[in-house]
């Protein structure tokens, strides 16, 4: 608000009429001041981080504000998915993949004056890979044998083996930098080394970062943001009208967004991110042990029939753990096709009776309830009786995904890359096969892109072929925001919402 | 009152029918509905309403009305559920509260207890418990109703253990619990009737709120409140999606309230409003 | 007098005792393990173990709720276990919203409700009158998130006069902060405002029929002054009492209309807390809830006590 707005609420507070309120409050909904040029921005997000440190909690949130913003690794990720220097200059890997020379950014310091060399690399890699860690990526730094320091501005990390997608994983905010002095702070409040210094919490409201002015690299155009956490689309649609937002990546509804594409005011704009949304199977349950029926599923459930009748046209049938974003995915979409008859032909060969209970636990996302709801229609049509039961997060958590006392549950897996999970020995999949196992450590191993990429491929041919879950469809993300802003991501390659590249137009 | 020739119960008669209007085709639902309500077709999603879908379709393209049939039957099936419970628990409590001594001290203690938690407090806690369910919503509405049925009937059976039946009665050997049935009971009957019309109003606005908060009835069976929640983000290009589950709970609470009120009038003309 | 309210404070305490047990052991009967939720997808079970005896949760039962109850007499709320920060800052946050607007829906029924009901009264058996009454049993029947939904759509979708949920905070600017309540409050109040406008007129007649106005008016006293000098004081009793039994339903509609307005108040923190399974948040709130509750009560009851002597006894409406 500019000075003529501050004015006039207090001439509101110093009014005693209703009237003259009122009138104040007319006059200060149709002003809108004007500003030389905007430093601040205010970003929506639907979900509240329940801490701000990324490595020692999954929850996405955390990484949106925390990513490249606050904390900073010695790699990063951009826009396209390619991995870049950040805290590191410079990288090489040896021949057989086993040892990683880092040179390090000099003259970094933590927000809290802490500086960063050598040592804080040693620090942050041991911690994460240490038995008591909580890192959510714990396995991307077991492999790492040691972390050396010939020089304060030089890391040499050596592995056991050969991890292909090493550098790649370091680019993972899980790998972010964090300093010995102010570690345990890090949950409330973080501090790192990156262009936006944590500055206040509001619980159930908002994040508020400013801007390093001593950072190390290019100095940001915007001052101060404000992340606001605003679930409800329709309020979230009244906060990007009413200015109180000027931008909502991933907008949570598709219903609304009709209202912004015929408004000049905001730019809508279509993105991607490698979220893969699976009906998970437990197959160490009969009868989803039997392929024949995890196909028979596949074919029973009408997926461009959902993405229709939850409002994403656009959304992407997919037919393997891989969204259609990713470098190396392969369009498997058509190898189950929707066929009610034949499905209840494997079904009846299988030997699954008509009126055979499955029981779908749906976690508390819109998402998830919408497609659970359909699935189970769905899967009515060709006679299983599907119940639907529903779970809130504490009880998805320990009851499918760690205890698996589950049959069949509807979730999105929202990592790039996460091939890895069909190959872990306990997952809640339930999936076994030597032969995806053997092809897995092969790929992990391989140095060479244009293999590792052939590799890819070959997985997620072998999952379509088993198809130890239902694959059902990678959702678009659709972004809207003020059409004078610039450089924000579009895509969601990795989960972050940079905002040191990010501007107004004049 | 003084009024001349006041219209006879025009409440009463005005609840029964627009009760009649929510509750006929709700019952009607248990054997027939014009739809599957479960039916989804997506190809006919979001049509307005017509001769074939008096309501429309929603976006899954099953039919608004049908479902509305099976929510209202299901929402009134917890209420009476809650309410059956309420008095069942309230009405023996609320009798043992009139013997004198500590008793009814006691049973008004537990009444002040059960008033302190709303629905919504004891259903949270127990969906967070044992995750949403029926019984569930129907404990937690039906607790908050024990209080009033208590005090209620222990009132009641006050006021009428004074009397001189009730001392006939019991020089005639009956012994006390046989007068609470056979004389005290019937003396309340009226009011309790009325106490539990007037309970369902309330109860069927807790049973809209719980299920629109996700912490009544699991899907997917349809409740009011739910199909409200869920399509909530319809009200622009769907509005009767949102308006027309709102307008059968208010429809219901309607016709509690003026049916309630009309009883009252007719049973006990000396009785004064309780709310 | 003194009797009364010391019996009335002795069961308060009881109540919440009573209370306090039963809301310990439902939500620690709870099966979601918040250790597990705070570690997230791959903890070891070691850390698990760990966690467990740092939030004091391998204590026995009867322990735990000691070390609960005797932190709410010392004022130690606890911490949240999903923030970590303490849960009276929590509190302290979420009230800013949640009291303001509990007031305002209050302030608003009771300005509309009272003279709505006495308008009736006076008008008695015209037109005027039923028509009042009409509206009042449609307004009483619409439920409060649907009645917010409606009040949307009009006021914020088609209108665009105020905002149709989100709050923005006090500090930036008050008059937005009010601004994003008005709607919530209206949502709230029409209901309670058709009530009390039934119940102000049925005790406003009531009222005008008891002897003492009678005689007056004989002596020559105008209907109006009747209705203001007596009528109108005299049935503020039951009203207040009625206040007091529809606080309850008031506080749990506020957290309704906080989930159909995305406002974060405390209904949304508790909503939120029974997701994350954060104990400590939901205990001392479902607590701060009933307790609220009660002392209305007990408020109310004293208050009735003190207009009208005659309420001796126990009868509570």
């Amino acid at each position: 608000m500019g000075s003529r707005g501050v004015t006039l609420q207090r001439a509101a507070h110093d009014a005693p009429g209703l009237l003259a309120y009122g009138a104040a409050l007319l006059l200060a909904m149709t002003m809108q001041p004007a500003l030389a040029q905007k430093t601040t921005l205010a970003v929506g997000m639907a979900l509240e981080p329940p801490v701000l440190d990324p490595t020692v909690n999954p929850a996405e949130p955390i990484r949106f504000i925390t990513n490249g913003n606050v904390l900073e690794g010695l790699l990063r990720i951009d826009q396209a998915g390619e991995v870049q220097p950040l805290l590191a200059r410079s990288w090489t890997v040896s021949a057989d993949g086993l040892r990683y020379d880092f040179q390090l950014q000099p003259g970094v310091r933590f927000h809290d004056g802490a500086a960063f060399d050598c040592s804080v690399v040693q620090f942050s890699y041991g911690r994460a890979a240490a038995a008591d860690s909580l890192n959510p990526q714990r396995q991307f730094f077991v492999p790492i044998k040691g972390v050396a320091c010939p020089s304060p501005l030089e890391a040499v990390v050596t592995l056991d083996h050969p991890v292909g997608s090493f550098a790649y994983d370091m680019a993972w905010p899980d790998a972010a930098m964090v300093s010995p002095g102010s570690v345990t702070g890090n949950g409330p409040h973080p501090i790192g080394t990156g262009p936006y210094r944590f500055d206040s919490w509001r619980r159930g409201d908002s994040v508020v970062l400013v801007r390093n002015d001593g950072y190390w690299g290019q100095k940001p155009a915007i001052r101060t943001v404000t992340f606001r956490f605003i679930g409800d689309p329709l309020a979230a649609t009244n906060a990007l009208e009413s200015g109180g937002l000027d931008a909502y990546p991933s907008f949570p509804s598709r219903q609304l967004l009709a209202r912004f594409t015929h408004d000049p005011r905001f730019a809508v704009v279509p993105g991607s991110s490698p979220n893969k949304v699976i009906l998970a199977l437990n197959e160490a349950r009969h009868p989803f042990d039997d392929v024949r029926v995890r196909r028979a599923l596949a074919m029973a459930i009408d997926r461009p029939a959902i993405l229709q009748a939850i409002d994403v046209p656009d959304g992407r049938v997919i037919g393997s753990h891989m969204a259609p974003s990713d470098p190396d995915y392969v369009d498997l979409s058509a190898r189950y096709p929707f066929d009610p008859a034949e499905a209840k032909r494997l079904l009846a060969a299988a030997g699954v009776r008509p009126g055979t209970r499955i029981a779908i636990a749906i976690p508390p996302i819109d998402y998830a309830r919408q497609t659970g709801e359909l699935v189970a229609a769905y899967l009515g049509q060709v006679g299983l009786d599907a119940e639907l039961v529903p779970v809130e997060w504490p009880q998805w958590l320990s009851r499918v995904f760690v205890h698996a006392d589950y049959d069949a549950t509807v979730i999105a897996h929202v990592e790039p890359h996460d091939l890895d999970l069909y190959a872990r020995p306990h997952y809640y999949f339930g999936y076994h096969d030597a032969g995806y196992a053997a092809l897995y450590r092969q790929y992990d191993a391989s140095l060479d892109p244009a293999q590792r990429h052939l590799l890819s491929a070959a997985l997620q041919r072998k999952l379509a072929d088993d198809e130890p879950n239902v694959f059902l469809f990678s959702l678009p993300r659709t972004n809207v925001w003020d059409a004078k802003l610039h450089g924000m991501w579009h895509d969601q390659p990795i989960p972050a919402v940079p905002i040191a590249g990010v501007s107004w137009a004049p | 009152m003084r009024r001349p020739a006041p219209p006879r119960h025009p409440s009463l008669w005005a609840g029964t029918l627009i009760l009649a209007l929510v509750l006929v085709p709700a019952a009607l639902s248990a054997v027939w509905t014009p739809f599957p309500p479960g039916a989804i077709d997506i190809a006919h999603r979001l049509l307005s309403p017509s001769l074939r879908h008096v309501l429309g379709t929603d976006p899954f393209g099953r039919d608004v009305a049908s479902r509305l049939m099976v929510a209202t039957l299901n929402s009134g099936l917890v209420c009476a559920a809650a309410i059956a419970l309420g008095g069942l628990v309230g009405i023996p409590l609320g009798l043992l509260g009139a013997a004198p001594g500590w008793g009814g001290a006691l049973v008004m203690r537990i009444a002040d207890l059960g008033l302190a938690f709303p629905p919504l407090l004891t259903a949270a806690m127990l969906v967070a418990a044992e995750g949403t369910g029926i019984a569930a919503e129907i404990v937690a509405i039906g607790a908050f109703n024990v209080p009033a049925f208590m005090r209620i009937a222990r009132g009641g059976a006050l006021s009428v253990l004074h009397r001189d039946f009730i001392a006939a009665a019991r020089v005639a050997g009956r012994g006390r619990v046989a007068i609470l049935l056979e004389h005290v009971l019937p003396n309340i009957g009226a009011i309790l009737l009325v106490q539990a019309t007037l309970a369902l109003a309330i109860a069927a606005l807790s049973e809209a709120g719980l299920s629109y908060l996700g912490l009544g009835m699991p899907p997917p069976l349809p409740s009011l409140g739910r199909i409200l929640a869920d399509d909530q983000a319809r009200i622009f290009d769907a509005p009767l999606l949102v308006i027309a589950p709102g307008a059968v709970v208010a429809l219901l609470v309607l016709g509690c309230n003026l049916l309630g009120d009309g009883l009252r009038d007719r049973l006990d003309p000396t009785l004064a409003p309780v709310r | 007098m003194i009797r009364a309210v010391g019996a009335r404070l002795g069961g308060m305490a009881l109540t919440l005792l009573l209370g306090s047990v039963i809301v310990f052991l439902l939500l620690n009967a709870l099966p979601g393990d918040p250790a597990l939720v705070m570690l997230g997808l791959d903890a070891t079970p070691d850390a698990v173990v760990r966690l467990h005896h740092q939030l004091g949760l391998d204590l026995p039962l009867p322990l735990r709720y000691l070390r609960w109850a005797g932190g709410l007499l010392t004022l130690h709320l606890g911490t949240s276990l999903t923030y970590a920060v303490p849960v009276s800052q929590l509190l302290a946050d979420r009230l800013r919203i949640t009291l303001p607007l509990a007031g305002i829906t209050l302030l608003l029924s009771v300005a509309i409700g009272l003279p709505v009901g006495v308008a009736a009264a006076a008008r008695q058996g015209r037109v005027s009158d039923t028509a009042i009454m009409v509206a009042a049993q449609l307004f009483k029947a619409i439920p409060d998130f649907w009645g917010g939904v409606l009040l949307i759509l009009l006021f914020a979708l088609v209108l665009h006069w105020l905002p149709s949920g989100g709050f923005p905070g006090w500090e930036p600017s008050p008059l937005a902060a009010l601004r994003a309540l008005v709607l919530p409050a209206l949502a709230l109040a029409l209901p309670q405002a058709a009530i009390l406008a039934r119940f102000m007129r049925s005790a406003t007649l009531g009222a005008l029929s008891e002897d003492f106005v009678r005689t007056a008016r004989a002596k020559g006293l105008g209907t109006q002054a009747a209705l203001w000098r007596h009528a109108v004081p005299n049935a503020l009793v039951p009203v207040i009492t009625l206040v007091g039994i529809q606080f309850p339903l008031l506080l749990t509609g506020t957290i309704i209309v906080e989930t159909v307005f995305d406002l974060p108040g405390l209904g949304r923190l508790v909503l939120e807390a029974i997701d994350q399974r954060d104990l400590p948040v939901v205990q001392d709130i479902v607590l701060l809830l009933v307790g609220l509750v009660v002392l209305v009560n007990v408020a109310v009851d004293l208050a009735a006590l003190r207009l009208d002597p005659r309420l001796g006894g126990e009868r509570r409406a």
